[in-house]
């Protein structure tokens, strides 16, 4: 492999015979090499040795990367024209899907772009622990993810009430007030999340100045270090295979990744296009819509609650339940530390393996549950309805 | 003048009853901790309280607030309505009007009066109430709390 600093400034060097645009570039780009090391900096990131042999889920990190970039580029746009005040919060949203050029487009690439983005980094999550990726030395790498997952979900949280219509105003009312049943600190947090004691204008305001400077700033911050450490340890290779021949990350491991981030651009226009997000109507504090429900990636906790008692002993249900959830976050955070064997190939690690496993297949099926409860489905000419823990509790013909 | 040592002991007589005093570096040291201490304090705090949301003006004991027409709700029916900022639930039972916080106790949903059945009922998670506000079944860990109704010629009032 050529050295850092080699093949790129020899590239920018002047020769004889250079049209006149191309030494005007190759003069600005030796200014900026002798100002700021621009150009050996690009070669270091682009001359990063990969696995050659990296799988295709290798790319899920590009994925999310690219997801992000879509959430930031949409979110200022849609900035331009929202207000973040109870009066006027849902017609200039409607005024955007309605009113502006491309308006609706942007809106649903942000809101698809959303729940593409946590299902990415789920996946991506998944692949690192599927390939023992989070082992020493990546320890600390796979805690900075944990918590860009936090805070993708709070960006999902803030961002789903800005809109103010029915189904934003009541899951954002359900979802602030489950808080409160921690004895002590939980109506100190729910005031401090809703501005007060119900949501109102403080909380518009509360949401909005979460969503666009706040989260962004920490997103920001922390992405920025995930790649770093990332790049300092290099991307890990296949379980039993460390020695595998290693290629430069541009253009081999780049062209992967372009193949995967079209692919996520297609899905997201095919989604834009066919189910678009509807905006329903606007919110009334005083009606709650039958049947409200979370999105789908704070299903699994929702219906998690349901399944608790209202009194286990001196403790409420509901505080057992938020705490169950939090040590189901709180144990996928740790599993580098619990996962303290040198192999990283899955039959070596069986018992965290089957930890992810049975995690998993917990969190999938609170999450179906979540969803078919009280509701009833139409099939063959037979109406299923569902309760409210998710179970069956009837069928009747149409 | 006997000699001071760095420490501020008294070196030549060694007299251990001369209180020690602060080395002019350790004085320095605590001075300047203390400044960004007091600083970072002087901006952490005012922001923290910043953060908590001021106390709404609360309505004068006795003050009450007209909700509805004397004739609005007629009998067996149900209205929600919000009073500083927060729903209620107004029931004619045929016998008295009642006047009951609307937010369910489970996880906060406006219940709504169900003239089927003669209950109120919490379209979330399917939680039921008596016109008392008392708990019939479902999850909601406590009764709906009730309000001062007072029904006068020109009408409702609540508080």
């Amino acid at each position: 492999m050529a050295s850092i600093s080699g093949d790129y400034i020899e590239a920018i060097a002047k020769r004889e015979g250079d049209p006149v645009h191309l030494r005007a570039a190759k003069s600005l780009l030796r200014w900026l090499e002798d100002r700021v090391r621009l150009v050996s900096l690009c070669e270091f990131l682009a001359k990063k040795p990969v696995p050659h042999d990296l799988t295709w889920a290798y790319t899920l990190g590009s994925v999310c990367l690219f997801l992000l970039i879509n959430q930031l580029c949409t979110g200022v746009l849609l900035a331009l024209y929202y207000r973040p005040a109870i009066s006027e919060a849902y017609e200039s949203v409607r005024f955007i899907e309605e009113g502006v050029t491309f308006g609706w487009l942007i809106r649903q690439l942000h809101a698809w772009g959303a729940n593409l983005m946590i299902l990415a980094l789920c996946l991506h999550m998944g692949r690192v622990f599927w390939y023992g990726s989070y082992k020493k030395p990546r320890e600390v790498n796979w805690l900075l993810g944990v918590a860009l997952l936090g805070v993708t979900l709070t960006f999902g949280f803030t961002g789903y009430l800005l809109p103010w219509d029915q189904v934003a105003y009541w899951a954002s009312k359900v979802g602030t007030e489950i808080p409160g049943s921690m004895p002590g600190a939980g109506p100190v947090i729910v005031t401090l999340m809703r501005g007060g004691p119900e949501i109102s204008a403080a909380t518009i305001g509360r949401f909005y100045t979460l969503h666009t400077l706040v989260l962004p700033a920490i997103l920001l911050g922390l992405v920025f270090l995930h790649l770093a450490i990332m790049r300092f340890h290099g991307i890990s290779s296949l379980p039993g295979k460390e020695d595998s021949r290693k290629v430069p990350f541009f253009p081999d491991h780049v062209l992967k990744d372009m193949i995967s981030v079209y692919v996520t651009l297609a899905v997201l226009y095919a989604l834009v296009v066919l189910s678009p997000w509807k905006l329903h109507e606007q919110a009334d504090p005083l009606v709650t819509p039958d049947g409200v429900k979370p999105e789908w990636y704070f299903l699994w906790t929702y219906q998690l609650l349901k399944y608790f008692p209202q009194q286990i002993g001196p403790i409420s249900g509901k505080l057992l339940g938020i705490l169950t959830s939090g040590a189901i976050f709180g144990i996928v955070a740790i599993f580098p530390f619990l996962d303290r064997g040198e192999g990283r190939r899955l039959r070596d690690r069986r018992v965290i393996a089957a930890l992810g496993a049975f995690i998993l297949v917990a969190v999938l099926a609170l999450t179906v549950l979540g969803y078919i409860s009280e509701r009833e489905f139409h099939l063959f000419g037979s109406v299923y309805h569902f309760d409210i823990l998710g179970f069956p509790e009837g069928v009747s013909s149409h | 003048m006997a000699d001071q040592q760095d420490d501020g002991k008294d070196s030549t007589t060694g007299d251990q009853r001369t209180p020690r005093r602060l080395p002019r570096r350790d004085f320095l040291d605590l001075a300047v901790s203390g400044t960004v201490a007091a600083t970072a304090a002087g901006i952490v705090i005012p922001s923290a309280v910043f953060v908590w949301p001021p106390e709404q003006a609360e309505r004068r004991a006795g003050q009450r607030v007209k909700v509805a027409e004397p004739d609005e709700i007629k009998a067996g029916t149900g209205k929600a309505v919000m009073v500083d900022g927060k729903p209620v639930l107004l029931v004619n039972t045929g016998e008295k009007i009642v006047a009951l916080k609307a937010a369910c106790p489970h996880l906060g949903c406006v219940v709504k009066w169900n003239p089927s059945a003669n209950n109120i009922l919490c379209p979330c998670h399917g939680a039921a109430f008596d016109p008392r506000g008392n708990v019939l079944f479902g999850p909601s860990p406590a009764p709906l709390g009730s309000l001062d109704v007072t029904v006068t010629s020109d009408g409702i009032y609540v508080g």
